[in-house]
């Protein structure tokens, strides 16, 4: 698997989050998946990345206070 | 045509805004926030980019807090109804449109507030501070007056509401777009708008920016577009207050008239806009049998002509190609304050694309009806 996804509080999050982390020189794409695959309780936004900037997505996202949930599903 | 009714919605729109408004339509109206395709996606874009640039226009730092709604009322009873609790007490200026009184009146049964009146044009720092109770949650102040233009010295009340750890609601709908507002220099907790107005967008999308991401009370509840199985709307501003579509047209309308705003420069908007003030206050007062009742060159200017009903003058001036609008212009506060609660006033009001020309037509035309 070489895509990472971590997945945040809305629609609203995820661009906000893929704008920060383009500007950080992180190439990211957004994507909304279904809560079958999440076990949340409906549909989510995240952020997919490559997998080896993972701890560099983190720390950008720490940063600016953005909360999110590392999801791994080899369907990503 | 004259266009004079700048207060009521701008007319016309820039030519840019008009363009992106077709292209959206043409080009990228997806629902936002709902699909995984690229429509979707790209509605989605431009309105968080929306977002960026109402905040950047009103230097706040979280686009996120930007709150789009249908129009500047809704803005505002999302606001007061999310804010304000039971046994609360809130103070409103004297100049308040109907989408304050009436949401505040409202609450009076449904939640027991109370509220007081403080008076634009005074000192504010003599006067609110001996309003404030107890219980007081909140100020909520007008601007600028829809209907005779008073400025309401908002920089005072932001600091009285500071000092008494007090939030302050204020109704930019008169002033976004023709007054530079500066939220980091004065704090508003939350500032509501409508995009149709100073701003330039079409009708259909007003905002709110709130100061705190905390969660407030909903008004409506529905889609948001994500956690559906969540029988409650989410906590995370803006999706908790943005139940259902959004009308995407109109929000790049209004960002883009944002844009048109920022190249022409807002200190140069508000100079046009006090000058053209000037030159049509300065044509009523000269005429003896107008009553000009503002002293003020905010846009919003109201008068009567003696012995002559204001929906009559607005009729005539019509037939004359003049559009003014003429009546209580939904501020029964505005008009208790100015002795003209019987009948209202003629509503002249103008905008960034009115010109001189315009005055010099409506001097005229008002010369004939006098004569």
């Amino acid at each position: 698997m070489n895509t990472g996804f971590v997945t945040v509080g809305s629609v609203t999050y995820a661009i906000k989050a893929r704008k920060i982390l383009s500007a950080a020189g992180i190439t990211t794409a957004m994507k909304k998946i279904s809560g079958s695959r999440t076990g949340k309780r409906g549909c989510v936004y995240g952020i997919e990345f490559s997998a080896n900037r993972l701890y560099d997505v983190m720390r950008v996202l720490r940063e600016n206070n953005i909360e999110y949930e590392i999801y791994q599903d080899e369907n990503i | 045509m004259i266009y004079l009714d700048q207060a009521a919605t701008t007319f016309p729109k820039p030519a840019s805004v008009i363009k992106e408004y077709n292209r959206c339509i043409k080009e990228y109206c997806g629902n936002p926030g709902r699909s995984q395709h690229r429509l979707s996606f790209m509605a989605s874009e431009a309105i968080y980019s929306a977002r960026e640039n109402v905040a950047d226009f009103f230097n706040f730092p979280s686009p996120e807090n930007v709150v789009f709604t249908m129009n500047a009322t809704y803005a505002l009873n999302i606001a007061i109804k999310g804010l304000l609790r039971n046994g609360d007490h809130v103070i409103i200026s004297d100049i308040e449109h109907n989408s304050v009184l009436r949401p505040v009146t409202a609450l009076i049964q449904e939640r027991n507030i109370s509220f007081s009146v403080f008076k634009v044009g005074e000192d504010l720092y003599e006067s609110i501070p001996p309003l404030i109770r107890k219980n007081t949650k909140m100020i909520i102040a007008s601007h600028v007056s829809n209907v005779f233009g008073d400025i309401t010295d908002i920089k005072a009340i932001s600091d009285i509401a500071g000092k008494h750890g007090l939030l302050f609601m204020l109704d930019a709908s008169q002033s976004a777009g023709h007054i530079p507002i500066d939220l980091l220099k004065t704090p508003v907790d939350v500032l509501c708008a409508p995009g149709h107005k100073g701003l330039l967008g079409i009708q259909g999308c007003g905002f709110a920016i709130f100061k705190s991401k905390d969660a407030l009370s909903t008004i409506i509840e529905g889609g948001s577009g994500s956690d559906s199985m969540n029988p409650s709307m989410p906590d995370l501003l803006p999706e908790r207050l943005e139940a259902g579509t959004l009308p995407t047209p109109a929000i790049v309308s209004l960002s883009t008239g944002i844009d048109f705003l920022r190249s022409a420069g807002i200190e140069n908007v508000q100079k046009k806009i006090e000058k053209l003030s000037e030159r049509i206050n300065a044509s009523l007062r000269d005429n003896s049998k107008i009553i000009l009742y503002n002293n003020n060159n905010s846009g919003v200017i109201s008068f009567n002509i003696k012995n002559m009903d204001p929906s009559f003058v607005a009729s005539e001036l019509d037939g004359m190609g003049i559009c003014v609008r003429s009546g209580l212009h939904c501020s029964p506060l505005a008009h208790k304050k100015y002795g003209t609660s019987e009948k209202g006033t003629v509503r002249v009001s103008v905008g960034f694309l009115n010109e001189e020309k315009d005055a010099d037509m409506l001097e005229k035309a008002l010369y004939k009806l006098t004569r």
